[in-house]
């Protein structure tokens, strides 16, 4: 009998016998659901975020920022800079010349929460530009707004999330009420945020100088050209990296420490998981002690009975996943959630869960593999003895 | 204590089970520790809050204040005491490092008595103008001791020179204030003040406001934001109670905390009621026998209780200990890049927690196999064996 | 000579599946202090039942089952336990040792039951290992023991609170013809020279030449009694 064939009888005669063995199995199960479970459950929010990040950042873009700045918020450009960089080489022109790109305000605005709770809400301020470089923009309902005009755009996420958010509503602002007059959605990030026309916002809210300039490139390539020409210009300290990038990079910032924890966490839980894995394959391999010999003295080799013993823990590790996977999605996925001034929809995508399958037959390789040497090396004469 | 050596023999019956048993639930509860202490954390904080104090910021987008507003704001009624701070926010020679300053004016110690500074160090940071009084935190990660320079790059906060880099002289060390989880420093407002551009000069990011009335401190912040509503410079001023609520956040981490316990707790339940089990009924007989001794239904019970509980209580009491020992090196453990996170407290009321769960878990374990023992019948019990 | 087991009209049954099998049909016996009774029979006849009646491990349905003057009819679980250590000790097949405790400590068990210090229980341990002659065998386990060692700790854990009955139950079964002389020899010098009263439950023949007086048991009745002197 071949290898496999060996390896394939003594697995199923062990499925078998696993009826036997149902609540020490229940162990693995239970063990590897519960850290899979908070495994997910805790990485929901970081691939929610990193999701949200992600959609909001594009290749073909680049922002400047101030220098050393890790968020548009702490991103100061004088209007006098934004000039010079809308003139530098390497951003996409229109035919008159006038360039693709736009000077923009990230500021905050206090809102309510449904539960009435105070907190703040992004605050955009668009040039007449903001808009079209975002091809992935779309009104939703109501109109836009326009420029000059003391009025906002509310995104579909905040919608959900906060009070007084629905066309007409009015929002309190350093001058006055403005009215919010449409919805939008990007599918990103900005669908928590509020956006309004820049140059009123600040005048309104006493901002003298813009956050960000968004810009277009000429070609995913012209990057170099702009990033040179704006770092080496002595008038200017600033930042430029591509839309995508800088994106990436907030959102390893933010998400960074959360990720962390959700692994640490999981780590501990899979050690304490590894323990009882080790415990029942130890114990199922003791129960099983004579039928091993005996397949053995039949001629079955050590080698499959070893390999049989490690996908028993690995079935049961799986299947203990599979279900801490299932309720993590089906208590997460899809649920909006706030941190700090952002909206987020938590996820549990199939990649995650991937992820945490991973992990549990990880758990049970280990925790498979020295009850499975021990049950290969066992003297045959022995364990047939054995009462 | 005379049943102990009997308690542990059935436990040493299965050498293996009994440690790998023991070092899961001891994992459990390191878990349950650092995650119930962090709650403890939260709690302190929030219970330590003052309900005489109010920070009141710009209303819009963290726009500067200037500094005028704090007489004005000290004449109100009801307000005993107003002080000044402006951040200066940047790294350390990599913008990874960040850092922030609080520059103090000279109204901060009147107000914020309850700063562990001793009057020397208040008067250090009034004396010195590149002084700083930091943090203990503070001084272990950036391996700083009194005399030490440190330097910090601002890009947004610009010298009167136009230089965007700031040097200070670290002063002494001030034991760790819970508000500033990842640390403080503190430096001198007006100094600072005179040294920047301008244009900046006269600004303020926060004021400190002392109501006179605790019971009354949240109308005097709503009397505060009205005062100034349709002014130049709209305030927001929210109370030190609820600044320090962490169920504002958004993410409820008390929950969030509680849970991951509880899953720890769950998948140990499951191991060790199950070892448990096993070992009752490998052991019928022997208990039977035990019977026959003279040994109570009751006696026999507890003994299987005490031999689930012992796991339970010596896991719990290690694991709390392991969690108490990573809680104190956590500034050493977690990178600088990341910043600290809230150290979790580990005190009597967190062991408490660990030891109640363990008897939890240790009763529940054992509800069955004991139930079992009770309905024995002694004689067939007997003949059972073989 | 008083009685140290009186048995008056016990009639015992147990539930076999579906059935209620009757075993003793209003049973008497009386068993005076001081003497060695062998009960034979096949299995099933209730020889095995009679030994956990008269050691209060089992209820009669009916009738009175008197020890030491003790009507252990009338006695709760809790009460029946206080009294079993004091007043019996129980002799097994497979002398049900804890294998994971030293001689010693089984044979401490019943003590742990009573009020005794530490330095007393050590003092009865000794005794009893002394009167079964394996004191020097005291720290060893079970396991690293012969069959006829682990029976002597048995019978040392039965005599070890002085109890004045003693019930045994086919204590030669798994020994060798030697070792089951030995251990016969034993129990008789403990019924002669200490006055135990013991309760011999045998399949052999020979074991229960050892013992003064034998009945046969069969279908819960006396089928034929026997003296030996």
């Amino acid at each position: 009998m071949s290898i496999f064939s060996q390896i394939w009888t003594v697995s199923v005669l062990n499925f078998k016998s696993l009826r036997m063995r149902f609540w020490q199995s229940m162990v693995i199960v239970a063990g590897l659901g519960v850290t899979i479970g908070v495994l997910l459950s805790m990485l929901s929010m970081t691939a929610g975020m990193k999701q949200a990040y992600f959609s909001a950042g594009s290749p073909d873009r680049a922002i400047v920022v101030s220098l050393g700045a890790n968020g548009e918020g702490n991103s100061s450009l004088p209007r006098a800079s934004a000039a010079v960089i809308m003139d530098a080489p390497g951003i996409a022109r229109y035919k008159d010349g006038k360039p693709f790109a736009d000077a923009g305000l990230n500021t905050n605005v206090p809102v309510l929460r449904l539960n009435g709770g105070r907190t703040n809400a992004v605050l955009r301020g668009f040039g007449d530009k903001g808009i079209a470089l975002r091809p992935e923009f779309r009104l939703v309902s109501g109109r836009m707004f326009e420029p000059g005009k003391r009025e906002l755009m509310v995104g579909v996420g905040a919608q959900t999330i906060y009070q007084h958010m629905q066309i007409g509503d009015k929002v309190i602002m350093p001058d006055g009420e403005w009215p919010i007059v449409g919805s939008f959605t990007t599918g990103d990030i900005l669908d928590g945020q509020l956006i309004g026309d820049a140059a009123t916002l600040m005048s309104a809210t006493r901002h003298p100088n813009y956050n960000t300039v968004l810009i277009r490139l000429a070609s995913r390539d012209s990057l170099a050209t702009l990033s040179h020409a704006l770092t080496t210009n002595p008038a200017l300290s600033v930042t430029v990296m591509r839309h995508s990038d800088w994106y990436k990079m907030v959102s390893d910032l933010n998400t960074g420490f959360l990720s962390m924890l959700a692994y640490v966490v999981g780590f501990v839980m899979a050690i304490g998981a590894l323990f009882g894995c080790l415990n029942t394959m130890y114990a199922a391999v003791s129960a099983r002690r004579r039928e091993i010999a005996t397949l053995r003295a039949l001629g079955y080799g050590a080698f499959p009975v070893a390999v049989s013993v490690v996908l028993e823990a690995m079935l049961l590790s799986a299947v203990g996943a599979m279900i801490g996977a299932a309720v993590a999605w089906a208590l997460y996925n899809g649920h909006q959630t706030v941190w700090g001034v952002n909206i987020f929809v938590l996820a549990v995508p199939p990649g995650l869960i991937g992820l945490g399958i991973a992990w549990a037959l990880m758990v049970a390789l280990l925790g498979g593999l020295l009850p499975a040497l021990g049950a290969a090396r066992r003297p045959i004469a022995e364990a047939l003895r054995a009462t | 204590m005379k049943y102990l050596p009997l308690v542990l023999a059935g436990l040493w019956r299965k050498p293996a089970r009994a440690v790998l048993t023991f070092l899961a639930v001891m994992i459990a509860f390191t878990l349950f520790g650092l995650t119930i202490g962090m709650n403890a954390t939260f709690d302190a904080v929030e219970k330590n809050a003052r309900d005489d104090r109010i920070f009141t910021g710009a209303r819009f987008g963290g726009v500067p204040l200037p500094i005028a507003l704090e007489q004005q704001i000290a004449g109100m009624p009801g307000v005993a005491g107003v002080a000044a701070t402006q951040v200066i926010p940047g790294y350390h020679q990599d913008p990874k490092n960040r850092v922030f300053v609080l520059m103090f004016d000279d109204n901060v110690h009147k107000v914020m008595t309850d700063y562990p500074l001793t009057p020397q160090q208040w008067d250090q940071i009034r004396n010195n103008r590149d002084g700083l009084v930091i943090s203990r935190m503070s001084a272990q990660r950036w391996n700083l001791k009194p005399g030490d320079t440190f330097v910090i790059d601002a890009p947004q906060t610009v010298r009167a020179d136009g230089a965007k880099s700031w040097t200070f002289r670290v002063m002494s060390v001030g034991d760790d204030i819970p508000y500033f989880s990842n640390g403080y420093m503190f430096g001198n407002y007006d100094y600072f003040d005179q040294a920047r551009a301008l244009s900046d000069r006269g600004k303020v990011v926060q004021l400190y406001v002392l109501s006179s009335d605790p019971t009354h401190t949240a109308d005097i912040a709503q009397k505060i934001d009205a005062a100034y509503a349709n002014s130049g410079t709209p305030l927001q001023s929210i109370t030190e109670k609820m600044a320090l609520d962490i169920s504002n956040s958004g993410v409820d981490i008390v929950t969030v905390d509680r849970d991951i316990a509880l899953a720890g707790m769950f998948m140990v339940l499951f191991l060790v009621a199950n070892g448990i089990a096993q070992s009752v009924r490998e052991r019928f007989a022997e208990f039977a026998t035990l019977r026959t001794l003279g040994f109570t239904d009751r006696g026999v019970i507890a003994l299987v209780f005490a031999e689930a509980a012992a796991p339970c209580l010596l896991g719990a009491l290690m694991g709390v200990g392991l969690a108490a020992l990573v809680s104190s090196n956590i500034s050493h453990l977690v990178p600088a890049s990341i910043g600290t996170p809230p150290v979790p407290t580990i005190d009597a009321m967190v062991l408490l927690w660990a030891a109640l769960s363990a008897a939890a878990v240790a009763l529940a374990s054992s509800a069955l196999p004991a139930l079992r023992l009770s309905k024995m019948d002694i004689a067939t019990a007997l003949s059972e064996r073989v | 000579m008083a009685s140290a087991v009186s048995l008056k009209h016990v009639v015992k049954s147990y539930r076999r599946g579906r059935d209620r099998v009757e075993v003793l049909h209003g049973f008497d016996l009386e068993i005076p202090e001081g003497e060695f009774l062998a009960l034979m029979g096949p299995s099933g006849s209730g020889k095995t039942t009679i030994l956990n009646l008269i050691g209060g491990l089992d209820r009669a349905d009916s009738g009175e089952v008197i020890v030491s003057g003790e009507n252990l009819q009338s006695l709760s679980g809790g009460q029946l336990a206080k009294w079993r250590t004091r007043h019996v000790g129980f002799i097994f097949q497979f002398y049900n040792l804890m294998p994971m405790l030293s001689a010693a400590a089984n044979v401490e068990l019943p003590l742990l039951l009573t009020n005794l210090s530490k330095a007393e229980r050590k003092k009865h341990v000794a005794v009893a290992l002394e009167m079964v002659g394996l004191s020097n065998r005291e720290a060893h386990k079970p396991g690293e023991m012969s069959g006829g060692q682990q029976q002597r700790v048995g019978i040392a854990r039965a005599i070890v609170a002085d109890p004045t009955l003693l019930l045994c139950d086919e204590p030669t079964g798994d020994l060798d013809r030697q070792t089951a002389d030995e251990i016969l020899a034993l129990l008789q010098e403990l019924n002669r020279h200490h006055n135990k009263t013991i309760v011999m439950v045998t399949h052999d023949p020979r074991a229960a030449d050892h013992a003064q007086r034998q009945l046969h048991f069969d279908k819960g009745q006396v089928a034929e009694a026997g003296v030996h002197a």
